[in-house]
């Protein structure tokens, strides 16, 4: 397959329709910068893959047009790639349209294919299994431009084997190995699931094994239940109020609820035969009192007041006349103490001296010895009587008083009886309830309560022993349902274990595979870019830019688990090797981008591009390289067509030159473009004859 | 000194043990071998004329390297090639003489499906066979792999 010629209209640099004949093995394409070279490959790459890839990262805007002629806005562009193959037939690829939406029309020989059908007819025509192979071959290593492979030697290490990947195709490695990640992770969490589980169900199992062991050990112990019925309605048959309580059906909760119940009972009876006998004591207490006359007790305190009252009284008037009498004595003892200050010492009238202690003593026996004196002591006397009559109405009092209480406190004892007896009567109403069934009168509590206390405990203890029996039987069940659980958790367990050791299995074999899934991806990418070495290192030794460092290869190593390849340049004769990204010049760098891309496009795929664009790849190159490299472009377009460009007007003669027809078989093509104008590139063709060259050496021996 | 010649090119071919022994008149006869051509109307192949000094010791000093260099630099009348550490075998002297001959290296295994590689990678790394196969096979016709 080669191309033949290109149709451009209204596209990039091109205004106005535009036929440039490609059909030669060898396409130099000269002109200085911006006058539509590049907008030549673009037209091609558009009509192919209906993108331009470089031009994405320019746009301001995702709907900006970046296509059409600036001079033809409102038009859409056309491109029409005409193609031919090895046996003649023609291939015609017509794209219309703007960067936002083109229509493909593919005419192969006598058919015409567009849409989709175009682009398998396309990708088949240039032999791809399908379009996007096609596309990415030809971005990748269809049309060489220098920044894009520089772009790839200047990636970061880590990413520098990733770019090589790509371009060999092989990140379907990476998907594979994503693929088997996520298999991994997946099966980590269904094997973590599984532990999870299986802790589960070893607890389930420990709380069913237990739970059947004590139950076993329960029912062990158990009575028999019959015996126990029996028993108790023999003891129930001795009293029918109580034995119509029994519930009927009598299972396990009905008779653990009776139990309850009679306990109650029990207790209530037990406390109601206490409280009777006391009662009966205090009955006794007051016996003989048939109705004490507290009103009469009443009577005779308030008679015993008035006693008092009226003795208090006589005293008081008595101890007034007293206090009158004493007063008037007083009276005269002062008078005759101040008489007797008045007397001298010597009587005036016998002249005899006065002795004032002996008259002071005999006036006072006087005082004492006259009526009022006589007075005071019979009125003291009256008051002594009178004292005594109160006294004895006081104990006359205090008696009737204690019999006023006695009787008060008899009357509230019968009362607090009356009334205790009342609560007894209340609660036998309370156990008199159909529920209860016992029926005793509080008068015959006393006869009754110790026997119906017996009766309660017999019945009781036989209904202890009946519950007894009967949780036994339910216990027989009850085990019986814990030996399934039991076994249900076991078989549980062994489910779980055995899903455990799958899932783990699994587990443990995804993360194998996914080691050896990484392992084997460096391995095969390693293995693939080794086998393409020899043609880096030839492409780079035929034109050997370096004076030392003359072998290009790659080192492969694994970084963090992740392969890494990156180019190295050896010194064979000294056993050194380098980086050439950090000892190359630019022009020798550009060497290095051009090996590996060559050998990509001439070597990496079974499926290859029949032609090679190269737009301007000696711009860094110094004169020794531009020779060697041209010197490959002569081995070159013997295996590709061969489209290359240069803005260098020396590179480009020297190009024209160096690829001028020498066999028969050979046709070079010269597009000089001139100038460029608002319609377009201004472009002169020239097909370079294959001059018949006699061999200089020819005879010479 | 051996003159050979294809479509392409005239080229003069000078074998010797060191560069020491030819480097002061490499350039001399190099442009004597130019003009002799030159001298018997070579047309367009006058661009094409070459001259190789195949050297089999290697460029050991830096003086040797040095002045190799320059020689190749000079580009006056013809294309100068040094070729040094190039051993009397033929392999060796067909890498040495690569730039002239076609670029014919048939890959030693072609590089074909990278899935079937990876089988065989997968099985070096310790995957079983059918593990191997299953998983990228599930992985072609599903695009996802199952184990």
């Amino acid at each position: 397959m080669r191309l033949t010629a290109v149709e451009v209209e209204a596209f990039r640099g091109f205004a106005q329709l535009e036929r440039i004949d490609l059909d030669a093995d060898a396409v130099v394409i000269s002109g200085v910068n911006g006058v539509g070279k590049t907008s030549l490959f673009d037209a091609i790459t558009w009509a192919t893959s209906g993108e331009v890839p470089r031009l994405g990262a320019y746009r301001e805007r995702k709907n900006e047009e970046v296509l059409v002629n600036r001079y033809r806005a409102g038009a859409e562009a056309r491109v029409i790639v005409e193609a031919r193959a090895s046996n003649g037939q023609k291939l015609s690829i017509s794209r219309t349209g703007t960067s936002l939406r083109g229509a493909l029309v593919v005419e192969w020989g006598e058919q015409r294919f567009d849409g989709d059908a175009a682009q398998q007819c396309l990708a088949e025509a240039f032999e791809f299994d399908d379009h996007a192979q096609f596309v990415r071959a030809l971005t990748d290593w269809g049309i060489l431009r220098q920044d894009s492979m520089r772009a790839v030697l200047d990636a970061k290490p880590e990413s520098f084997q990733d770019t090589l990947r790509e371009m060999l195709g092989l990140q379907v490695l990476g998907r594979f190995e994503e693929s088997v990640r996520s298999v991994a992770s997946e099966s980590s969490r269904e094997a973590a699931g599984a532990r999870a589980n299986l802790s589960r169900v070893n607890v389930s199992v420990e709380r069913a094994t237990a739970r059947l062991a004590a139950i076993t050990a329960r029912l062990a112990d158990a009575p028999g239940a019959s015996e126990s019925r029996a028993a108790l309605l023999s003891a129930l048959g001795e009293d029918a109020r109580v034995s119509a309580t029994l519930p009927d059906p009598l299972g396990t909760p009905e008779l653990r609820s009776w139990l309850h119940a009679l306990r109650e009972v029990r207790a209530e009876v037990e406390d109601i035969v206490s409280v009777t006998s006391a009662l009966d004591a205090r009955v006794r207490g007051v016996s003989g009192v048939i109705s004490p006359d507290t009103d009469a007790s009443r009577n005779a305190v308030d008679k015993a007041t008035l006693t008092v009252e009226t003795s208090s009284l006589a005293v008081a008037k008595a101890e007034a006349l007293l206090r009158t009498a004493q007063a008037e004595a007083d009276d005269r003892a002062r008078l005759a103490d101040a008489a007797l200050r008045l007397l001298s010492d010597v009587c005036p009238v016998c002249g005899q001296s006065i002795n004032e202690d002996h008259l002071r003593d005999h006036l006072q026996l006087q005082l004492a010895d006259s009526e009022a004196g006589e007075r005071i002591n019979l009125i003291q006397r009256e008051i002594d009587e009178r004292r005594e009559a109160l006294r004895s109405a006081q104990g006359a009092l205090e008696i009737a008083k204690r019999e006023d209480e006695r009787l008060q406190a008899v009357a509230a004892e019968i009362a607090a009886i009356e009334a205790t007896r009342q609560r007894i009567q209340d609660r036998l109403e309370v156990l008199r309830e159909p529920s209860r069934g016992v029926t005793v009168r509080c008068a015959d509590m006393r006869r009754e309560g110790a026997a119906l206390l017996t009766l309660l405990d017999r019945v009781q203890l036989a209904a202890v022993s009946l519950l007894t029996a009967l949780e036994a039987s339910d216990l027989a069940a009850e085990e019986a349902a814990a030996r399934q659980a039991a076994q249900a958790a076991g078989e549980q367990l062994t489910a779980a274990t055995r899903t455990l050791e799958i899932s783990s299995a699994r587990e443990l074999e995804a993360k194998s595979v996914l080691t050896a899934s990484t392992a084997a991806a460096v391995d095969v990418t390693r293995d693939w870019l080794e086998r393409l070495t020899p043609y880096f290192a030839e492409v780079f030794r035929r034109i050997s830019p370096h004076p030392t460092f003359g072998r290009l290869g790659l080192s492969h190593d694994v970084y963090f688990g992740k392969g890494r390849s990156l180019p190295r340049v050896y010194d064979d004769l000294r056993e050194i090797d380098a980086n050439p990204n950090i000892i190359f010049s630019e022009g020798q760098l550009s060497v290095v981008a051009l090996s590996f891309f060559l050998a990509f496009a001439l070597f990496a795929r079974s499926q290859e591009l029949p032609f090679v664009i190269l737009d301007d790849p000696m711009q860094f190159m110094d004169d020794r390289n531009v020779l060697g490299f041209t010197d490959l472009c002569r081995m070159l377009r013997s295996k590709r067509q061969l489209l290359i460009t240069s803005h260098d007007q020396r590179f480009s003669e020297l190009l024209v030159r160096k690829l001028e027809p020498r066999l028969p078989d050979q046709t070079t093509l010269h597009l000089r473009f001139e100038s460029w104008d608002r319609e377009g590139p201004r472009i002169e063709r020239s097909h370079l004859v294959s001059p018949v060259l006699p061999f200089v050496l020819a005879g010479v021996a | 000194m051996t003159a050979a010649e294809d479509p392409l090119s005239v080229i003069g071919l000078l074998a010797a043990d060191s560069w020491s022994e030819v480097g002061s008149v490499f350039d001399d006869l190099a442009v004597g071998f130019a003009n002799w051509v030159s001298a018997r109307s070579p047309g367009p192949k006058r661009w094409d004329i070459y001259f190789v000094a195949l050297i089999q010791q290697p460029l050991a000093s830096d003086k040797d390297l040095n002045s190799a260099e320059d020689s190749t630099y000079n580009m006056n009348a013809v294309r100068r090639l040094v070729r040094a550490g190039v051993l009397p075998e033929a392999e060796a002297v067909r890498g040495a003489l690569a730039p002239f001959l076609p670029l014919a290296i048939v890959p030693s295994r072609p590089l074909g499906d990278p899935l079937d590689d990876l089988i065989a990678s997968l099985r070096l790394n310790g995957v079983t066979a059918a593990v191997a196969e299953g998983a990228v096979t599930a992985f072609r016709t599903r695009g996802e792999v199952q184990l």
